[in-house]
């Protein structure tokens, strides 16, 4: 039968199986084609999707910054320098409330006090000074190795296993808040006992300064996430250690980018002001005064 | 406790396991965690007493009272793991309603004082002291005071039931030589004996700092070291802020530009010690201008002779007496009048020149004829909480009471100490050296001061955040209130209750003391009181309690006389307490002397020596510079100190602050600065105490100066 085959039929067949290939061909390269479509179109879906995802994480992200902004305070201090008594009250409850070390009375110790609030003696009463906590901070821009930086609540924030003690920011301080640590405190091993845990001793060799207490803001702060809800003013006010303590009630303590807190409200005072305000620092503890020029004359020693 | 855990497992592996530890640890040592020097990890403190109670990191919050001064504000204190981290003010206590100073902040370091006296001592010989127990310890004292004839108690504190205890003590033991705190040379005795004089209430006065208007200050120490002290600091809250439009104006009259002075709105300049004159200076203006209390008739008597007293002093006369320029008067008396309701108040400072209880009294007869007694802003009889009496109190025995300056040097057997150091707290304190030396000397005082170190044996006090205790305020606080001081922490070293070692020595004495311990002694006077409920609030404050207002009494005779001033000296030397100390007693502390080096712009490593402070005129005159050495000299000796020269100070003056020199009392305190009583004349005023502004000296350049 297979000798019965022409050369015709042969061709035939021959033409057969070519369109069959022919078929298989174009099936197979409809089906890639078909494929091709296909995932470009699932691809491109999926990459619309995705895009999407983008979109929306970063709408959220957008959300969550703009909620953080919001929500985020700006801490500040209001001190009422009228009525001030000059106590030292704050001073010491910082310095026990922040392990700060005393100085003794080696005369080689002279330059090397450590007193993150320090009370200036002026012609009229007295000044108490904190960290100003700027806004525009000069200290954060010249740390070579990120150590003191101003965190999203405003405060300036100084870590000291970061410290390499160049004192660079020490320098560049207009009010000279930070201090540097010049020795290992000589504690008598009984005062090691009253140490507070929530606070780090600092080694010898780096600058430290005043946190506006960010310990116990922290404390508060898992508190109110515990409870969830948010900070009242009336928590905040007599936070910090100096500002607890202070037996006329003339530190108060608060969330400045909050209208409604008294701190917001003390500021805008007519007895308002801060303390070289033309470097352009934007510090954020503000003062009252009756007489304000004295106090501005008197603090930009 | 996690870590004690691990290391008691850890110790108990066998060698052989322990290999296969360090091997599978690669390496590390398990014998390293054994050994806690080489290695420990960061938690690991030293243990303390009574931290066995505590888990890792565990705090608590306990209310007590602090003890750093008499006033005893309440105060709420941060235990970790059984151990003080923090001194914060109590918001319900009377006397500082949540707020505190730089003293009561310091509490801690006068509980974890390095220098501290760790067990119970005896003397061999003076000075030199050996460890003895307890039962042996109070077996000596019992012996010694049965063998003893005339014994000598000196009680430092003011009010509250351990001075009662001390007091009930004395009296048992039939002596009449019982000195408290107001036998102090430096005490509020003048306004007490004043208050005494003119109401027949024997108390410090009470002041409405919160509703006045207008305080006239006669030199009392309102901003610094004072009996009102924080409460006065919490009330100008109120004085200087409370009322946008009217604040209240506070004038302080002084010879120096003192601390107060500076904050206050005004500052009248005077020569030391005659505020009483210029009181009835303004009294006559007052007077004479018909300007007084509408009911003053009926609420006092002898009103009309004081008229006629008060008529003698002119503007014009006071003027040349005081210095105070006539206007200044009037002016000042018509203030006083227009913004009332308004409050003139004295204190310790003000008080402490001869004349100082008719300072006391003058002040308080101003005060009544502006504004009466009891009235919103004005004087006050402080009201006390009523308390049971201990049963069989004994009667006071008989024998004279010698004035406690006039203590014989050789003549007493027995002198026993508690919260009073003598031999560096009186003017012409040297003195004292040879009375404790031939003395035997019971002291229950927990640090080594300069009196203790001459004791023969020494039963060493809890300090205050260790025991328990009432506390009532010694201050102007008007309010019946009281607070009770309870153990913060464990004793940190063998030491006792004061009260406690005093009612063992009583019972072995066979006295009347039917209680184990002075907690029962406290429970038995408050049981009226629910003790567990204040111990957990920490303070207690009544409802006002319905006083009759008692007459006052004007002086029918008021001979003012100059105050004394002895010594061959040309200069008037003013010591006054600053800030930051209570009698020397926050010398200990280094954070408070450096503070009070910050408050003058001393730097720091100075703040631990003296200086005397003195006019630049003086200055001149002596041809010395700020941080020259002179010397101070009077008829008894003499002492070198550096100056400082400041304005505000008459040239006739030289102020040196006290607190500082002493001999003894630790490591912050010890041959630091020196101590101006060394050179104060024994000079008694009409309080029958000593006074501490009654000394001219002489002063010279010290030759060794650049």
């Amino acid at each position: 039968m297979i000798k019965d085959k022409t050369k015709n039929e042969m061709i035939e067949d021959s033409t057969k199986d070519n369109r069959k290939d022919k078929r298989k061909i174009i099936g197979f390269i409809g089906s890639f084609v078909a494929l091709a479509f296909g995932s470009s179109l699932i691809s491109s879906a999926l990459g619309f999707l995705t895009r999407k995802d983008e979109n929306k994480k970063q709408n959220r992200d957008k959300n969550k910054k703009q909620n953080r902004d919001k929500k985020r305070p700006k801490w500040a201090m209001v001190i009422d320098l009228d009525l001030c008594t000059g106590c030292g009250g704050c001073a010491i409850a910082c310095k026990v409330e922040n392990n700060v070390p005393f100085t003794g009375d080696d005369e080689k110790m002279f330059g090397a006090e450590i007193s993150w609030m320090t009370i200036l003696e002026t012609e009229k009463g007295f000044l108490p000074l904190p960290c100003f906590h700027c806004d525009n901070p000069p200290c954060t821009k010249v740390c070579p190795v990120g150590a003191t930086y101003i965190n999203e609540e405003g405060i300036v924030m100084q870590i000291w296993d970061r410290c390499i003690g160049c004192r660079y920011c020490q320098v560049a301080c207009p009010y000279e808040r930070k201090y540097f640590v010049w020795t290992k405190p000589h504690w008598p091993e009984t005062y090691k006992q009253w140490f507070n845990p929530d606070v780090a001793t600092r080694p010898k060799g780096v600058v430290e300064k005043c946190t506006f207490c960010a310990h116990r803001l922290r404390k508060l702060k898992e508190k109110v996430k515990d409870e969830d809800r948010e900070i009242k003013d009336e928590e905040v006010r007599y936070l910090p250690a100096c500002a607890e303590t202070c037996p006329t009630r003339a530190i108060v303590f608060g969330d400045i980018s909050n209208p409604e807190s008294i701190v917001s409200q003390l500021a805008k005072s007519p007895r308002a002001f801060r303390i070289e305000e033309n470097l352009g620092t934007e510090p954020k503890v503000i003062y009252l005064a009756k007489e304000k020029r004295k106090y501005i004359t008197e603090g930009g020693e | 406790m996690l870590w004690r855990r691990i290391k008691n497992k850890v110790e108990n592996i066998d060698t052989k396991k322990r290999r296969i530890i360090e091997s599978a640890l690669a390496g590390f040592p398990v014998s390293r965690i054994l050994n806690d020097e080489q290695f420990s990890l960061p938690y690991t403190k030293p243990p303390v007493p009574g931290g066995e109670d505590f888990y890792l990191g565990e705090e608590k919050i306990v209310k007590t009272s602090c003890g750093q001064c008499h006033v005893g504000c309440g105060i709420d204190v941060r235990v970790v793991e059984g151990r003080a981290v923090k001194i914060s003010g109590n918001p319900i206590s009377t006397p500082n309603r949540g707020v505190l100073g730089p003293k009561g902040l310091t509490g801690i370091f006068t509980l974890y004082d390095p220098d501290r006296i760790k067990n119970p001592l005896i003397a061999r010989t003076k000075r030199e002291f050996k460890d003895i127990g307890w039962d042996e310890a109070i077996e000596e004292a019992a012996k010694a005071i049965s063998k003893a004839k005339r014994i000598a108690i000196l009680c430092g504190r003011p009010i509250g039931f351990s001075r009662d205890l001390f007091e009930r003590f004395a009296y048992s033991i039939g002596t009449p030589l019982f000195y408290d705190y107001y036998d102090k040379s430096y005490s509020t005795k003048a306004l007490k004996m004043a208050m005494k004089e003119a109401t027949g209430v024997e108390d410090i006065p009470g002041y409405d700092f919160e509703n006045s208007n207008y305080i006239l200050s006669l030199g009392a120490a309102l901003f610094e070291s004072t009996c009102h002290g924080l409460r006065l600091s919490r009330a100008s809250y109120k004085i200087k802020h409370g009322t946008p439009t009217i604040r209240a104006k506070v004038v302080q009259v002084e010879p120096f530009l003192s601390l107060t002075s500076k904050q206050a709105d005004e500052w009248i300049k005077i020569r030391p010690g005659k505020y009483d004159i210029l009181a009835l200076g303004i009294a006559n203006v007052l007077i004479s201008e018909g300007l007084y209390y509408k009911d003053i008739k009926n609420i006092s008597e002898g009103f009309d002779e004081f008229s006629k007293i008060v008529s003698n002093y002119s503007p014009k006369i006071v003027e040349k007496e005081t210095g105070v320029p006539d206007r200044d008067i009037v002016r000042i008396a018509k203030e006083l009048w227009f913004s009332r309701p308004s409050v003139i108040v004295t204190d310790e400072r003000s008080t402490s020149t001869t004349n100082g209880f008719k300072i006391a009294y003058t002040a308080l007869c101003l005060s009544v004829l502006v504004g009466g007694i009891n009235q919103p802003g004005g004087l006050y009889i402080r009201q006390h909480p009523k308390f049971k009496d201990w049963e069989n109190n004994p009667e006071v025995p008989k024998g004279e009471k010698i004035p406690f300056y006039n203590i014989p040097e050789s003549d007493i057997d027995l002198i026993i100490l508690y919260y009073w150091n003598p031999l560096y707290s009186e003017p012409a304190c040297l003195r004292w050296e040879r009375i404790l030396k031939n003395s035997f000397v019971i002291s229950f005082s927990p640090f080594m001061d300069e009196s203790t170190a001459l004791a023969d044996l020494i039963l060493p006090d809890h300090t205050f955040l260790e025991r328990f205790e009432d506390t009532q305020t010694h201050s102007s606080v008007i309010n019946p209130s009281f607070g009770i001081r309870q153990p913060v922490v464990a004793p940190l070293y063998n030491t006792q209750n004061a009260c406690d070692s005093l009612i063992k020595i009583a019972r072995k004495l066979g006295l009347d003391f039917p209680w184990e311990n002075f907690e029962e002694a406290v429970k038995e006077r408050l049981k009226d009181y629910d003790i567990e409920e204040i111990k957990e609030k920490g303070w207690f404050e009544g409802e006002d309690i319905a006083v009759k207002t008692p007459k006052f009494l004007f002086p029918k005779k008021l001979a003012l006389e100059e105050p004394k001033w002895e010594g061959e000296g040309d200069i008037y030397l003013l010591p006054y307490k600053s800030i930051t100390y209570a009698e020397g007693s926050g010398a200990n502390i280094p954070y408070l002397q450096e503070l009070g080096g910050m408050l003058r712009k001393i730097p720091s490593y100075k703040s631990y020596m003296s200086f005397l402070e003195i006019s630049p005129e003086l200055a001149e005159k002596l041809d010395v510079k700020d941080g020259d050495k002179v010397i101070v000299e009077s008829q008894i000796g003499e002492i070198e100190v550096a100056v400082i020269i400041r304005e505000g100070i008459p040239s006739d003056c030289a102020l040196i602050e006290l607190g500082k020199g002493h001999k003894e009392y630790g490591r912050f305190a010890k041959d630091k600065g020196v101590n101006p009583r060394e050179i104060l004349l024994p000079v008694v005023g009409d309080t029958d105490n000593l006074s501490h502004w009654a000394t001219k000296v002489k002063i010279k350049k010290h030759r060794g100066a650049k």
